[in-house]
């Protein structure tokens, strides 16, 4: 008897991909740092949808967490800086 | 890619470890069995490591399990005449598992998954220390 396991990752809570649109340019830039996170989050998802169904190994699916979380705090730190330094460019007195 | 290595590398460490506490359950296990498929008592098995290679970088050396090897050492003839597996004369070969060479080697491969966890949470705590960098 093989249980299909519902889905619940971080993609469908806060699709973070942007849509491809017909004709856009490739991402580019920060866009594409977001869309390579955003896949490594999903790998990562899977390999615990695949460690509960007997496919993948604890320490593969721990390990593929762990730099999932990496990744993502990577991100964080470089949205902070360019949010902080548009943010000071915004402040400037004129 | 350094730190992408490290992981990599240990992660083979503690694939190759678990498969070697799994054969040490396997022999635990299988301590009294009389009668094995291939015939006569079960005889113990013992894994290989060899380096391997991890990903695509050369220079990412990890381990593997090459291999499994039977522990051809004879069985221990014990006399008890009332066993289904005695022969003629009342002996009956007992599989040469030893529980405590079984015990150490289980504690020296907890030992190893150990030490090798503790190399994934240094190079973690290294990137993200690095990371901090940018805050």
């Amino acid at each position: 008897m093989s249980i299909s396991l519902p889905s619940i990752g971080l993609q469908d809570l806060a699709p973070i991909t942007p849509q491809a649109t017909p004709g856009a340019a490739p991402a580019s830039g920060f866009a594409q740092i977001v869309e390579q996170v955003s896949d490594t989050l999903k790998q990562a998802d899977q390999m615990a949808a695949g460690y509960a169904q007997g496919k993948v190994g604890l320490t593969d699916a721990v390990l593929a967490s762990e730099k999932a979380d990496t990744t993502f705090q990577m991100t964080m730190a470089i949205r902070n800086r360019v949010l902080s330094a548009y943010q000071e460019i915004e402040n400037l007195q004129v | 890619m350094g730190l992408e290595n490290i992981v990599g590398i240990a992660n083979s460490a503690l694939g190759a470890q678990s498969q070697r506490i799994t054969l040490i359950a396997q022999n635990l296990a299988n301590a009294d069995s009389m009668n094995s498929p291939s015939g006569g008592p079960y005889q113990r098995q013992l894994p290989v490591f060899e380096p391997a290679q991890v990903g695509d970088d050369p220079s990412a050396v990890g381990v593997k399990l090459a291999s499994v090897v039977t522990d051809q050492s004879p069985p221990r003839e014990i006399y008890e005449p009332s066993s289904p597996f005695a022969d003629p004369s009342g002996m009956v070969a007992e599989p040469a598992v030893n529980p405590v060479y079984e015990m150490v080697d289980m504690m020296q491969a907890a030992r190893s998954y150990q030490a090798n966890l503790s190399v994934v949470q240094t190079a973690n705590s290294a990137a993200l220390k690095t990371i901090d960098l940018l805050k």
